[in-house]
């Protein structure tokens, strides 16, 4: 028997429907890796980023530390004295 | 499938249709004058489940009468899918092409042969989109839109003229634009349908052809074709029922990740000049050929007073010369001519082939007097005068 358009019609939008249902599933598995993996980078990054804000922060007091001590105040000096004389 | 000028195709055009009534009724009728000419052409509305109660039994009824095939999606499928439930009838049920076709239009009688002769003329045309008043940047710009289509056979007029100016001609653009594209069967089995990713969204165009262009193929205008195109109807309805704005730009960034060469190819395009050299083309033959039929009038002018008087064709300059050009308008079309050495009067009889209908002097300048004493010249005794006063104020 002969298939009115109708019919036809039910059955190619039901055929790409299940299609588009197939496609939308395994973007949605594809998405959900991406984003797993993404999410992975950024926790990582994250930490990387945390680890160097502290390193950061004990580089620069040891650094206050040493200027502030009476060795670097006296060659602080010594170098200024340097510069006034023009040598 | 024949080729050239000898091809006669079979084309589906289809209707996508969601609410929207009061464009519908309008659109069919137009449909229903179709003269497809050497091709023949069948009409299917894909009603995408219309939710207002009724509306879609009174749109089958109108639908049948004209003896156009209907069908209603037992849910709503959403844009791509209504779309790409046409392509895949049209290849399946063996058309060499589809027409897909909002419903807030008004197609011409000469809508098949214009659309679908570049498809036939290149087989590496992936799609035709039609020369429009609302065609995203490829626009025909009018200033009252709305009132072509109040017009008795003024959409079939202008693109009859826009065909005689153009005839084939394509031009190559980066993506189509939905609101009217033609297809052939044989790209979309290339191809593939509109990807649902772009539901309830207006970039799913421009997926398809970026993706078809990948494959060797080309998109086109047809500027022969001028489709009425209210802009209003249902990617805007449809595309209401979610967060509008925030999927647009989702959207936008789905397509310049995948194509990241398509706002430069648009750019390049609109800056080389190609598009505003046909619609000054187009603009200039709808004026220039309404002016030969039914006469045209000449204003000095420095208001342009009684704008809505569309059904005349008006050439308007400015008193002074301040300006040295010629403004022409017909029913919100409008061109500017310049104006030659040997004057206003003479330039337009020049473009026209004959003298002005009427001369209406506004205000007082050079380009007045000049006009008047030709007029007095060439015995054009046609002059309304009207200047009680100055024009403008300041």
């Amino acid at each position: 028997m002969k298939e009115t358009t109708e019919e036809q019609l039910d059955r190619l939008s039901l055929k790409q429907a299940l299609v588009d249902a197939d496609m939308a599933t395994a973007r949605v598995i594809d998405l959900t890796e991406r984003l797993v993996d993404a999410r992975r980078q950024l926790v990582d990054a994250r930490s990387e980023l945390e680890h160097l804000r502290m390193e950061y922060a004990q580089y620069k007091a040891e650094q206050e530390q040493m200027q502030n001590s009476a060795a670097y105040r006296l060659a602080s000096k010594i170098w200024a004295v340097r510069n006034a004389l023009g040598l | 499938m024949l080729s050239g000028s000898e091809a006669s195709w079979r084309v589906l055009v289809a209707l996508l249709v969601y609410d929207g009534e009061e464009h519908v009724g309008p659109c069919l009728a137009s449909l229903a004058h179709m003269k497809p000419g050497s091709h023949s052409s069948e009409v299917l509305i894909l009603d995408d489940a219309s939710p207002t109660p009724g509306s879609s039994d009174r749109c089958r009824e109108m639908t049948t009468d004209l003896g156009f095939e209907y069908y209603r999606s037992p849910r709503n499928l959403g844009i791509p899918r209504n779309k790409n439930l046409a392509m895949l009838h049209a290849v399946e049920a063996g058309y060499d092409a589809v027409v897909l076709l909002n419903a807030d239009t008004q197609v011409p009688a000469n809508l098949i042969s214009t659309l679908i002769r570049p498809l036939i003329e290149n087989p590496f045309v992936s799609s035709t989109t039609a020369w429009s008043n609302n065609s995203s940047v490829y626009s025909l710009p009018n200033r009252d839109p709305d009132h072509l289509v109040q017009v008795p056979g003024l959409v079939d007029w202008l693109s009859e003229e826009l065909d005689n100016e153009f005839e084939g001609q394509a031009t190559t653009i980066p993506s189509g634009v939905g609101f009217c594209m033609a297809m052939p069967t044989s790209a979309i089995q290339d191809v593939g349908v509109m990807d649902p990713v772009f539901d309830r969204g207006s970039s799913m165009e421009i997926d398809w052809c970026q993706r078809s262009h990948s494959m060797g193929y080309r998109s086109v205008l047809a500027p022969a074709c001028f489709v009425y195109h209210a802009g209003s109807g249902i990617e805007e309805a449809e595309g209401s029922m979610g967060d509008g704005e925030r999927i647009a730009n989702t959207h936008q960034a789905i397509i310049d990740d995948r194509y990241s060469q398509y706002r430069s190819q648009l750019l390049t395009l609109l800056s080389s000049g190609t598009i505003d050299g046909i619609r000054e083309k187009a603009n200039g033959r709808i004026i220039i050929c309404a002016a030969r039929e039914k006469g045209y009038r000449l204003e000095v002018s420095r208001l342009h007073q009684n704008a809505d008087d569309h059904d005349a064709v008006r050439f308007r300059v400015d008193p002074t010369g301040g300006v040295p050009a010629i403004t022409a308008t017909y029913e919100g079309f409008e061109q500017s001519f310049a104006v030659a050495e040997d004057g206003v009067l003479q330039t337009v009889e020049n473009l026209i082939g004959k003298s002005p209908d009427e001369i209406r002097i506004f205000d007082h300048g050079r380009f007045a007097q000049d006009l008047e004493a030709d007029a007095k010249m060439l015995a054009i005794d046609r002059v309304l005068r009207r200047t009680p006063y100055r024009e403008q104020v300041l």
